[in-house]
């Protein structure tokens, strides 16, 4: 619809409030101008001119000088390329996006040339305006100090804005009834004889029927319990309209009530049923059961469900429960660190309480072995969809009289894992492999071989078993295995270089101009948000932590940790940790978002499904990943 | 002013301008016949044009809508233009709104897409108020896009658009399709100047835009 202009009876207006008013709502799509008061994202628009540039133009170049004002893109692609050269990578500024921040503020040259890469529009804003604002507008400021980080933080903050503690000890009861998924009530027109609405109640094992009007607007409720008293002791013919014995009015809520609103509800009046209306419309039908599952659904049930199991079904039924506490919190917002720290911590538990099971089962002693994880597990950060990484080692005089029973033992939990949804290891890393059912000197061999041949293979294999923790059992036994990786890969240079030369055969899918590079599936531009992704800043982290001795396994602690070790400015390593964080959260919400089914490729993300923001973020995380590999062969490739 | 001067501005209204700041302009009208319908509102923004470039100065924009003390509306025209009975009641008295108008345009060039239309019924307005008609000069942008595209077909604005890959916020709101207008100045003016041999002042864009009108179709 055409908006009409802002008349003021009065007199005319300049500058036009229409045209500052269109602009204003673009521009408040992207940050900081989201963040900024109306009256300043205005200020900044009076103060601009727009500007068009032709594809390949140059915009900016560092003999320019400081430059003088600030540019926002309206519309096309800027790229900026240091030096003249096509081989240095560049960077891409899109639509949204202001620049050069760090120029403009510092006044001094630029360091790339910058070129239109498409018909762009751009607003300039003079430098000493720009100043001005920030001087008054304190998100604008903030944003020009921090910009790089300042995309990464903001998504940071949006998903933790409705996180609390109190959000993963209890599922929460805030939650709007219009986000749960209710049943689609049985609903009666008022004048429906009771032998019909009876026998349809009959039929569909349901112990209530709603009564609505034409228009979807509920009358009333006939429940089981009300039938007794009022049907068959009041002896009333089945012929009577149901609208006659129905309980009225009805106790309805909308949408935008909680699930903590209907319990009350329930609990003041002793009704078991409210429907739920929108606009007047019925739309569903909460049920006492639908609270009680919900309850269920917390941290502590979970976790005190594993505990009490006593078979492998019920452990399966509380891996469907991870799964689905680990979906709400997601749409709640939790960050993806504390989500799949809770993915590993339900986990853990579970897979303790199994090996714990089977091992009386089987009659076997966990005091004389542990149950170690590899891989993700090893390191705490299981997604969703996560294949199985585990060993054990063992106590004995004689390995091979004894090991058949360990690897007996073994193949009942890898299976029980995977009856509860952790797929068998298709590499087999898994301990009921005898390579993986070894003694702490059987592994400190096999790991000391891999650490002096350095073949492909074993380089592989570092990047798996070396991420290492115990997990039931006795946990002293992995004590020599931990120490010998940290002692021992440190002092191995050749190992170290070894394994930085892997570790950059995967690059970020960077552009040499910096846009994201997909690959194409079905028609579809994807990017594999793992292998070019998390594993990059996985495989980064871990090389240094091995090559400094550090021994944590998370990739968030390696980091933390290495931080000061690198000489890291603090801002760097945050940028790193955020960066790695970001990618595991988009892991997680493409996993999610295909339900209970495992998707096909639960890494791969479709680049036009994501939200401008969310696309910026991903790149400036490729960025980071980029700059990580640039370091890391600058330390160990010459 | 000297008598000299004067004299030639009689003569000769449009050559006088100020050569570095150019005023693009839309109209909204109470219909598409120029002679009778009614100016409902006008907005504006000035394009600076010295310097590299041609720079669309957002802060320098104008609008405003006139008042109507007709009653009857054309109810048809009203969901095209957006500007409803009472914001037609609430405008701004023609003459002042028309004085506001030439305050704001001073002597620069006026521009605007199919150019003839929007002065029509700007000048037949001031007639109507008893004002002096401003005498800037004018350029439509049409035969000026026709020149620098000439394989292009397109003949209105939204093909033009749709051709350029210009968007518009607001479709048939004045400010917003002033500024879309604009932008097509601004996107015409690498080829325009490539054609006027290196330089484009406004008597070049003129001459531009003429030389198109007389080419068959």
């Amino acid at each position: 619809m055409p908006a009409a202009p802002q008349a003021s009876p009065s007199a005319s207006s300049q500058p036009s409030p229409s045209l500052l008013g269109n602009l204003r709502a673009e521009l408040m799509r992207h940050p900081p101008f989201a963040q900024m008061q109306p009256a300043h994202v205005d200020r900044f628009i009076a103060a601009a001119e727009q500007v068009y540039y032709a594809p390949g133009e140059t915009v900016m170049t560092p003999a320019d000088g400081p430059p003088t004002h600030l540019t926002y893109i309206r519309q096309g692609y800027i790229t900026g390329r240091h030096g003249d050269d096509d081989k240095t990578p560049g960077f891409e500024h899109e639509a949204g996006a202001l620049f050069p921040v760090g120029a403009v503020m510092g006044a001094r040259p630029v360091t790339a040339n910058y070129r239109a890469h498409e018909d762009a529009f751009c607003l300039v804003v003079p430098a000493a305006d720009v100043r001005a604002l920030a001087a008054d507008s304190a998100p604008f400021a903030d944003f020009l100090a921090h910009r790089a980080l300042k995309y990464l933080e903001l998504s940071r903050r949006a998903v933790q804005a409705t996180f609390s503690s109190q959000t993963l000890a209890e599922q929460s009861l805030e939650t709007p009834l219009g986000q749960l998924e209710l049943k689609t009530p049985l609903a009666v027109p008022p004048q429906t004889p009771l032998a019909e609405a009876l026998a349809l109640m009959h039929d569909r094992r349901i112990g209530s029927v709603l009564v609505a009007d034409e228009a979807g607007a509920p009358l009333g409720i006939l429940t089981r319990y009300d039938i007794l008293g009022r049907v068959t002791l009041a002896q009333v013919p089945l012929s009577t309209p149901i609208a006659q014995v129905m309980t009225t009015p009805i106790r309805s809520l909308t949408v935008r009530d909680t699930a903590q609103d209907a319990a009350l509800l329930m609990s003041r009046h002793g009704i078991r049923h409210v429907p739920v209306t929108q606009d007047g419309r019925l739309v569903g039908l909460v049920s006492e059961r639908d609270l009680f599952a919900m309850q269920r659904l917390s941290l502590k049930h979970v976790s005190t469900a594993i505990r009490a199991a006593r078979d492998v079904e019920a452990m399966a039924a509380a891996a469907r429960d991870i799964r689905h506490l680990v979906r709400h919190l997601l749409g709640q917002g939790v960050a993806a660190r504390q989500l799949t720290q809770l993915i590993s911590h339900l986990n853990d538990l579970l897979t303790e309480r199994l090996v714990e099971m089977l091992a009386q089962d089987e009659g076997v002693d966990m005091a004389r072995a542990c149950w170690l994880a590899f891989g993700s597990e090893g390191r705490s950060e299981q997604t969703i969809a996560t294949d199985q990484d585990n060993g054990l080692v063992f106590v004995s005089d004689d390995p091979e009289r004894d090991r058949p029973q360990w690897l007996k033992f073994a193949r009942r939990v890898n299976e029980a894992l995977d009856y509860c949804g952790y797929p068998l290891c298709k590499g087999n890393v898994m301990a009921s492999n005898p390579l993986c059912c070894l003694t702490a000197d059987e592994w400190s061999r096999r790991f000391a071989n891999w650490m002096e041949r350095g073949e492909p293979e074993d380089l592989l294999n570092a990047s798996i078993y070396f991420d290492l923790r115990p997990l039931a059992g006795a946990a002293a036994l992995a004590t020599p295995l931990t120490e010998l990786v940290e002692r021992t890969a440190s002092a191995l240079p050749r190992f170290i270089k070894q394994l930085a030369g892997n570790a950059l055969r995967n690059r970020p899918p960077l552009s040499w101009l910096g846009g994201i590079e997909t690959r194409e599936v079905d028609g579809r531009a994807m990017v594999d948000l793992k292998f070019s992704g998390t594993a990059i800043f996985v495989d980064v982290a871990r090389l240094y932590a091995l090559a400094h001795g550090v021994t944590h396994t998370g990739t968030r602690e390696r980091f933390e940790a290495l931080g000061p070790l690198l000489r890291a400015q603090p801002q760097e390593s945050q940028a790193w940790i955020a960066a790695f964080e970001y990618l595991q959260m988009l892991r997680l919400q493409v996993q999610m978002a295909h339900g209970d089914v495992a998707p096909a490729n639960p890494n791969m993300v479709e680049l036009d499904a994501l939200n401008d923001i969310d696309r910026r973020m991903l790149k400036e995380s490729f960025r980071v990943g980029r700059r990580l590999q640039q370091k890391m062969e600058l330390d160990y490739q010459r | 002013m000297s008598l000299l001067r004067r004299l030639a501005g009689r003569l000769l209204p449009a050559a006088a301008h100020d050569a570095g700041r150019w005023v693009v302009l839309d109209v909204e009208s109470s219909g598409l016949n120029p002679n009778s319908d009614r100016l409902l509102a006008i907005a504006a923004i000035a394009v600076r044009t010295e310097g590299r470039q041609p720079r669309i100065a957002l802060g320098d924009s104008f609008e405003v809508v006139l008042r109507q003390d007709v009653s009857v509306a054309d109810k048809h025209n009203i969901l095209l233009h957006g500007i409803g009975v009472g914001a037609q009641r609430q405008g701004v008295a023609p003459a002042a709104a028309l004085a506001d108008f030439k305050r704001f345009i001073g002597h620069s060039p006026l521009l605007a897409f199919h150019a003839a239309f929007d002065a029509a019924l700007i000048l037949r307005a001031c007639d109507a108020a008893r004002m002096h008609r401003p005498r800037n000069p004018w350029l439509d942008i049409e035969p000026l896009a026709a020149a620098v595209y000439p394989t292009v077909k397109s003949r209105s604005l939204d093909q033009w658009m749709a051709t350029l890959q210009i968007s518009c916020a607001v479709r048939h709101q004045a400010a917003a399709d002033t500024l879309a207008t604009a932008e097509l100045l601004l996107k015409l003016w690498p080829g325009a100047v490539r054609e006027a041999g290196g330089e484009l002042t406004f008597a070049a864009a003129r001459r531009l835009a003429a030389q198109r009108k007389w080419l068959p179709q």
